[in-house]
């Protein structure tokens, strides 16, 4: 979708066009769900945030002036949005009655992650998600573009109006600075799925 | 740059795929000799391949918004037909009404902003629609919608009711913040758990006043 496309339906759904804003949905459906899943954890939680990022977006999409792409306004909302949902569940887990989930047994497809891979992967992303969180806000910002958004070097050069030898070298930082924060914590290990995973490369190296 | 630093930096453009041949090269001489380094690249690997994740959303995802956008649309037309039908009505008599006959344990909104509420953790007022005067007279019909009902448990919504005009039936203020009347069955019943009904103490009157408790 060019610029112009864009604008134009996100004009044409703002009045009450619903097809207009389905295709805009569509469009970005798979980047907001993503990055949702990536900060919650849950394909539940992600699935909500993501309503949630929808349904505002299409109730202040006259206030969308274009000044940035649909995609960078979309971000900040999927990002509260998730926020949201992240506080609310932390609120939750400390009221909630833990009877009321006992014995629910989750839907799961044959060749879906099992529970016990769906809780790690949970509690990895809401490890990394915290040490993020933690770090100040030139780090967390230059980190959620990258691991979280997938941007290039070049966008994030181009969106924080930095030179990309500058971006190089301040995500390593950035990077080094929440590996300490892991470590600190040691409350998730990663290391011996990685340390397996370079460990075979080493042996096939030596094949 | 030290020495660390720069091999910071060889891990992380690794990471990224970015790294040159000559970059490997050195990266690799170096991680033999180096613990540090190894258990870095290890961790942030880990990270990395977390967050590597790309999942197809799930078809419930486009069902659910383009559901809620007709909810929404049904609601936001309720509350368009009702606030036009106040603004030309008596709009010099509404004008002459005072805010008053307020219920002694209410507390008074912002007189400016129509519609006010109060967090439940500081009790400090907030706006429910900063940019709208719903129901002030000679106010247009549009329908703010609410920021974040997060930690709102009551809110006060009061409007100046024209003498001429008489209520027919209750208000609803949904969780988006939309506020409608007439509001047919279904919408409501969709909304079961989100819409609060606003019952005005004094319905003829000059003043309607509710406090919402909502059961968040
Ligand atoms: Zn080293």
């Amino acid at each position: 979708m060019t610029v112009e496309e864009e604008l134009r339906d996100v004009r044409a759904a703002a009045s009450g066009d619903s097809a207009a804003f389905e295709r805009i949905v569509r469009e970005h459906q798979k980047n907001v769900y993503n990055l949702a899943f990536k900060l919650t954890g849950s394909e539940q939680d992600a699935l909500d945030a993501s309503q949630d990022t929808f349904l505002k977006a299409y109730q202040n999409l006259r206030a969308f002036r274009g000044e940035s792409r649909l995609s960078v306004w979309l971000y900040r909302l999927t990002y509260n949005a998730s926020m949201d949902i992240i506080k609310k569940s932390r609120r939750g887990k400390l009221i909630s009655l833990s009877s009321d989930e006992e014995g629910a047994v989750p839907e799961m497809p044959d060749d879906g992650p099992t529970p016990d891979e769906q809780v790690e992967r949970r509690e990895r992303l809401e490890a990394v998600r915290e040490a993020v969180l933690a770090l100040d806000e030139d780090k967390r910002r230059i980190l959620l573009m990258r691991e979280y958004r997938q941007m290039s070097y070049a966008d994030i050069a181009a969106a924080l109006d930095l030179e990309e030898g500058t971006v190089k070298s301040r995500l390593a930082r950035a990077r080094a600075a929440l590996a300490e924060i892991l470590k600190k914590r040691g409350t998730i290990s990663f290391d011996t799925q990685s340390k397996r995973q370079i460990d075979d490369k080493e042996a096939r190296r030596h094949d | 740059m030290t020495d660390h630093e720069h091999f910071e930096e060889l891990i992380s453009l690794r990471l990224d795929g970015a790294l040159d041949e000559e970059g490997e090269a050195e990266l690799r001489a170096h991680l033999e000799t180096c613990r540090e380094c190894r258990e870095l690249l290890a961790l942030l690997t880990g990270v990395h391949d977390a967050l590597s994740i790309e999942k197809d959303p799930p078809e419930a995802l486009l069902r659910g918004v383009m559901e809620g956008v007709e909810r929404a649309e049904k609601t936001s037309k309720t509350v368009k037909m009702r606030w036009t039908g106040i603004a030309a009505g008596a709009l010099a008599a509404a004008a002459a009404l005072a805010v008053a006959f307020l219920p002694h344990n209410a507390k008074t909104p912002d007189s400016d902003s129509g519609i006010a509420a109060y967090s439940s953790d500081t009790g400090t007022p907030v706006s429910l629609f900063p940019d709208t005067k719903i129901g002030l007279p000679g106010e247009p019909a549009v329908c703010g919608s609410v920021d974040d009902l997060t930690g709102i448990r009551a809110a006060a919504y009061f409007r100046e009711l024209p003498a001429d005009i008489a209520q027919t039936g209750p208000d609803y203020i949904f969780a988006n913040g939309d506020v409608g009347y007439d509001v047919p069955e279904e919408l409501l019943e969709a909304h079961r758990n989100e819409a609060v009904r606003i019952d005005t103490p004094d319905p003829a009157g000059a003043v309607c006043l509710a406090v919402l408790l909502s059961d968040q």
